[in-house]
């Protein structure tokens, strides 16, 4: 009965016991597997295994210890109206969540977690709270089971509307939003990590492999660092690529009453649940590709969703200009979508294209300018100049198309603001109540042709800022002020 | 509008703790430093210089200064130890409240309140038991009938 009683103490209203491990430091484990090999080369003699390394045996302890007292403060519990949680030192900081104020709740389960029955279960409300989710819990699925049920009981009942993207749409998403950079990031840190085990070798063996790989297949001599480099940004990307496809995999929106419900994932399973009405802006996004293929991406802008490292905040992940709209309907029936009433016009390309052009030429410049410094680099400066030109000469290219998409619009309490962010086409719907400010400015040139840009603010979680450029200023005041936006200063 | 102060048993358990670090690095420099006479010296002036200046001059005045005060449509914070500044929060916007409540915090007046809310939060710090409870409840409840 004593036992029962100690060990429902213990566990109950506690996170899942496998988080005491996630709690200890990585030298633990490093710490713990020569300690346990010793134990059982001993035969399992404790007191010569205790004689031989008590000091190790102590820093464990401790190190087990405080993962366990960390985990035995931090409490929570699931109420019909809110959620409480103790955390912090002593579990001293104790906050409560009550549901109307939840934005989403989003819980994942990778295999690590899956083996032990636990899910990861991160809350987030619209109090500003960089650093990440509002509370990160990991549950037991007695536990989890309790908080979806709460969370899902008003749905129960009303009509589900689903959307599940074809297979070969989120291939396609994949392969346009993996970011080299992140897989460079991992791949160079790989090699630096190998590179201080076990010396150069690694590093050189890679380099000389793909070095000759590389020039059996080209005819010409390229520097060997140069191929080297290449050689990871690619297999960077494909890493990236890899990433979001497990991570988007089996892809599937639900709108049932007024919570979005958002499953994806291959190894590490992900379900959202978004309130309907905390969601403050839908972005449609587009590069020059998808528009040339009219087909777009829909990420949306809530609390704590796509919060994460790696994480896209996607409603839509791929669909095509023609469904676009349904979609939208089924799953954001409240949406209003605005058309444009303030556009750009073709006469002011050099306020799109400028700075590509400067950034174009500034390249060459430069390469002769170190050229002459370090003459012996030739080869290298001349083949990373040839480089550099091709994203920006590709940069030139869709803020030349970006003349004809930029705009902005109001409607019904709507705001609709069409714009080019580096690569990027962006159509973002808004509500007007969630813009904080509105600046314009004008450049030299924009003074001279009587043009202005603006930078619009709207906040959610945090602040954002888009910039629409190149409208005409007599135009652009008259739209805002018949929005109520007045900014000249008397 | 309600108006709250810190509590002043606060100012008296921050002087005790901020006497007994002092003793401890005083102690951990004597037992750790003493082959190394000038530098223990200074570390001991130094850490004691900041405990007066804080213990006598700076926490007084923060003391003097904090005021929260809470009406039907925001909350404003006034405080500062050198540099003074007024914050000021509509209760519209809170969307949940957290509440450090220490052990033995009847008579050591540390109880803080974190209201978090859309752009940012704001701390009220030591607080009396009993107000901190009755304004985190109070808080609670507008959170509740906020969107």
């Amino acid at each position: 009965m004593l036992e029962n009683h100690l060990f429902s103490y213990i566990f109950k209203s506690r996170q899942h016991p496998v988080k005491i491990f996630t709690y200890t430091t990585s030298g633990f484990w490093l710490l713990l597997i020569p300690l346990a090999r010793k134990l059982y080369r001993l035969s399992f003699d404790v007191a010569e295994w205790f004689r031989g390394d008590w000091l190790d045996i102590i820093i464990i302890s401790l190190i087990f210890g405080f993962a366990f007292l960390r985990w035995f403060f931090i409490t929570f519990s699931i109420d019909d109206d809110c959620i409480r949680t103790g955390t912090g030192y002593l579990g001293l900081l104790k906050s409560k969540f009550n549901y109307n104020n939840i934005c989403s709740v989003t819980c994942s389960q990778g295999p690590f977690y899956r083996f032990f029955g636990c899910y990861k279960v991160c809350i987030d409300t619209n109090a500003d709270f960089m650093r990440g989710h509002d509370v990160t819990l990991t549950l037991k699925k007695s536990d989890f089971r309790h908080l979806t049920n709460i969370l899902k009981e008003k749905n129960i009942g009303k009509v589900k509307y689903s959307y599940t993207p074809k297979r070969v749409h989120l291939i396609i998403f994949s392969f346009l939003f993996s970011s080299t950079l992140s897989g460079v990031i991992l791949l160079s840190t790989l090699l630096i990590q190998a590179s201080r085990i076990i010396g150069r070798q690694l590093e050189q063996k890679y380099l000389t492999i793909v070095n000759d790989r590389i020039q059996n297949f080209l005819t010409i001599n390229l520097p060997p660092i140069a191929v080297a480099a290449a050689s990871i940004i690619v297999v960077g990307w494909l890493y990236s690529l890899a990433v979001n496809l497990l991570r988007h995999w089996n892809f599937t929106t639900v709108r049932q009453g007024d919570s979005i419900i958002i499953k994806s994932g291959f190894i590490t399973n992900r379900e959202s649940v978004i309130m309907r009405n905390k969601i403050y802006s839908v972005d449609i996004r587009q590069n020059f590709f998808m528009r040339m293929f009219h087909i777009c991406s829909v990420n949306i802008d809530c609390a704590g969703y796509g919060k994460g490292r790696r994480q896209i905040a996607v409603l839509l992940p791929v669909t095509t200009n023609r469904e676009i709209n349904n979609s939208l309907k089924i799953l954001l029936p409240d949406r209003i979508n605005p058309h444009n009433k303030l556009k750009s016009r073709f006469r002011d390309f050099i306020g799109f294209t400028t700075p590509p052009f400067l950034l174009g030429i500034s390249i060459p410049i430069l390469a002769y300018i170190l050229w002459r410094i370090f003459p012996e680099w030739l080869v290298i400066i001349r083949f990373v100049a040839f480089i550099a030109e091709i994203p920006v000469f590709w940069l030139f290219v869709v803020k030349f198309a970006s003349i004809f998409t930029t705009g902005v619009g109001f409607e019904d309490g709507y705001a609709v603001l069409n714009y080019c962010k580096l690569y990027q086409f962006h159509k973002v719907t808004i509500p007007t109540s969630q813009i904080t400010r509105i600046d314009y400015y004008q450049t030299i040139i924009q003074k001279w042709s009587k043009n202005c840009s603006l930078r619009i603010y709207t906040y959610s979680e945090n602040v954002k800022c888009h910039k629409v450029k190149n409208f005409p200023l007599k135009q652009a005041k008259k739209l805002l002020e018949s929005q109520d936006y007045y900014l000249d200063v008397s | 509008m309600k108006r709250y102060v810190p509590a002043k048993k606060a100012l008296i358990s921050i002087r005790i703790i901020i006497l007994i670090l002092a003793a401890a690095v005083t102690a951990l420099s004597y037992i750790f430093l003493n082959s190394h006479n000038i530098i223990m010296w200074i570390i001991i002036g130094v850490c004691w210089g900041a405990a007066i200046l804080y213990g006598v001059f700076f926490l007084p005045i923060y003391f003097k200064n904090t005021v929260y005060n809470i009406s039907d449509s925001d909350i404003r914070k006034s405080t500062g130890m050198i540099f003074f500044s007024k914050q000021y929060m509509k209760l519209s916007s809170i969307q949940y409240i957290s509440t450090i409540i220490t052990p033995f915090s009847r008579l050591t007046g540390l109880n803080f309140i974190i209201i978090n809310a859309w752009g940012g939060r704001m701390l009220f710090c030591f607080l009396k038991r009993d107000e901190a409870m009755e304004l985190s409840s109070q808080l609670d409840e507008i959170a509740k009938n906020n969107n």
